[in-house]
């Protein structure tokens, strides 16, 4: 095969470059048995192939060097949107503050409308989501929108509250004397101040309005609208016995509406002719008042008020027309003085529009009266039910506006 | 998987790159000799196989992918040899790294760890003296143990000249390791392997 002339170095040269080749048995078998041949006479090409060999078992054994990091792709959005748990949560929480808001505006709308018609309705409805302050005792039905607002947010709950419950607080523990009266005055002393700033825009422009601020300073009449939309208290008292079961009926087998606990104030709406029972305002849970019948020995008036100087089932329906003073220092005075305060609220406006809507008409006795009182209570009622809706529209939207805000920013991320 | 991935999948792809990121960081360090432009290279070749998966029309994903890094290495040397970064200096010990492949997993005594550590910074300055298609052909053939059609196909050429660049590439880093023979670590000297080679040539006989 090899040349004879220069056989021994072609020799060399001729198997030194397929030494590689022979290495990994990729020789065609012909090259192979000449490669062997002169391997087995040839201790240069030995050692070459030794060497050779050797350099390849070394770069075998070279170790993988550590990787120095990740080389995954970063993910895109577009991909990490709908994958990630997180993303889920954001737009669960997002879209369930939007519903929040939706809901809110329902509740707010359903509450309005049945405000009107029914007072007790809607005071009955109210312990339903009312978490006030329990030194609202006292306030009944107006409060039910503004409790109803409450959950909304603390911000816009605040400010319906106090317009209606610092007057009525005002007018209703006007009457007991120290005891309910010094108690109660810390809840007007203390929520009126901080609320009445925020209260005020929102009541502004409103007819009732003024009769926030005025009765504070104790110069303007009280608020009609209040002393005679609802049932008026005439008295407090409290709670004698452990517990004590709060009727529906004067009547110990009527329906069970709740548990007062000893030491607890309830005001007192009137007595029943026997005087054997006195119709209340209790706080429930929620501290939303509750209308009932307890039995009066169970209650001990607080002051110098009597049983029997109570309005029985026959009077109560001109109690209205005996309203609280309007001072807010009246918590001194410890007797119901019949305050000509109405007169000027008492205006002979002809419109009796929502006089059937009122709830604490139902005898006709005094009947007479009602017109002089309602026609203004109507009115202002009105005004102050827009002021409502004003505020807690506005509320509504907010909490509208924070749930989209939400959902935007969700989105982005 | 590939085939999420050809329709853009990017965590199908990544795993893909699990799989395949140590073999491709290992060609392109060995090739390199530096591991930054190893990870450069790696990064490069990854991203450039995202790029292209569509591209990709059946047979060996491996080979496929060695392309593409075989590719991105020659990127990186073009790269290196316009702003040269390592001279003179590399075929000294790096301080900063003195020891590529710490931090692999290993069973083996600390003594032979060291060894080996110290032999791959040797083969590593031996490959650096090599032309870079040699170099390539060596590592993968030789380091990752892959056929010469794999070869070929990575490096876009005839399993003819795989050949004659391997042949080449291991002669020239013989006789770089000769030169160093004394340096090395005692088990990997040359003189142990007599009878190997011996029984080499003998079993054909």
């Amino acid at each position: 095969m090899f040349k004879k002339a220069n056989a021994p170095v072609d020799a060399h040269q001729y198997v030194e470059a397929r030494l590689s080749d022979y290495l990994d048995e990729q020789l065609p078998e012909s090259e192979r048995a000449l490669v062997r041949q002169h391997l087995q006479n040839c201790d240069r090409c030995q050692a070459s192939l030794r060497s050779l060999s050797w350099t390849v078992k070394l770069l075998k054994q070279v170790p993988a060097p550590a990787l120095p990091r990740q080389f995954t792709l970063p993910v895109p959005a577009r991909a990490r949107v709908g994958s990630g748990s997180p993303n889920w949560l954001k737009w669960g929480l997002s879209a369930a503050s939007v519903a929040a808001a939706f809901i809110f505006l329902f509740l707010l709308t359903t509450d309005l409308l049945s405000q009107g018609p029914s007072g007790r309705g809607a005071q009955a409805l109210a312990p339903a989501a009312a978490p006030a302050p329990p030194t609202f005792v006292g306030f009944v039905v107006t409060s039910a929108p503004a409790a109803t607002s409450a959950p909304a947010s603390g911000r816009s709950s605040s400010a319906p509250i106090p317009t209606l419950a610092v007057p009525t607080d005002v007018a209703q523990f006007a009457q007991p004397t120290e005891d309910a009266a010094t108690k109660d005055s810390a809840a007007p002393t203390s929520t009126a101040p901080s609320v009445s700033s925020a209260a005020l825009p929102a009541t502004e422009g409103a007819p009732a309005a003024g009769g926030g601020g005025a009765t504070r300073s104790g110069t303007s009449p009280p608020f009609p609208n209040q002393s005679i939309a609802q049932p008026k208290t005439v008295a407090a008292g409290n709670v004698t016995p452990r517990q004590e079961n709060v009727f529906s009926e004067p009547n110990a087998k009527s329906k069970l509406l709740g548990l007062l606990s000893r030491g607890e104030l309830v005001q007192i709406l009137r007595r029943d002719e026997s005087g054997d029972w006195l119709e209340i305002i209790f706080p429930a849970d929620n501290n939303a008042g509750f209308v009932g019948w307890v039995s009066s020995k169970s209650i001990k008036l607080v002051g110098n008020a009597k049983l029997k100087s109570l309005p029985s089932e026959e009077t109560t329906e001109a109690a209205p027309l005996q309203p609280a003073t309007i001072q807010p220092t009246a918590t001194k005075q410890p007797t119901n003085t019949p305050s000509p305060t109405l007169s000027p609220t008492a205006t002979p406006s002809p419109a009796p529009a929502r006089t059937e809507t009122l709830t604490f008409t139902p005898t006709s006795a005094v009947a007479a009266n009602q017109p002089e009182v309602s026609a203004p209570v109507a009115t202002t009622r009105g005004a102050q039910l827009t002021t409502l809706r004003l505020g807690e529209i506005a509320a509504a939207l907010i909490a509208l506006v924070l749930g989209a805000s939400a959902f935007v920013l969700a989105r982005r991320s | 998987m590939i085939q999420a991935a050809q329709r853009g999948d990017v965590p199908s792809f990544n795993q893909l790159v699990r799989a395949y990121q140590n073999l491709v960081y290992h060609v392109a360090y060995r090739v390199l000799g530096d591991s930054e432009a190893a990870s450069d290279a790696t990064q490069d070749a990854f991203i450039s196989a995202y790029k292209n998966i569509k591209s990709f029309r059946g047979g060996s994903f491996k080979a496929w992918l060695l392309r593409i890094v075989t590719n991105a290495c020659y990127d990186q040397l073009r790269a290196k040899q316009r702003k040269p970064t390592a001279s003179l200096d590399a075929l000294l010990v790096d301080p900063d790294n003195p020891a590529p492949g710490l931090g692999e997993a290993n069973d083996e005594s600390p003594e032979n760890f060291a060894e080996r550590q110290e032999l791959s910074s040797w083969i590593e300055k031996g490959l650096q003296t090599l032309p870079p298609d040699q170099r390539v052909t060596l590592v993968l053939s030789d380091v990752q143990g892959f056929a010469y059609d794999e070869i070929a196909q990575a490096t876009q050429s005839n399993v003819g000249t795989v050949k004659s660049r391997l042949s080449r590439a291991r002669a020239h880093l013989r006789e770089f390791l000769l030169a160093q023979e004394e340096l090395l670590p005692a088990s990997y000297r040359l003189k142990g392997e007599a009878a190997e080679s011996g029984r080499l040539v003998a079993e054909d006989v």
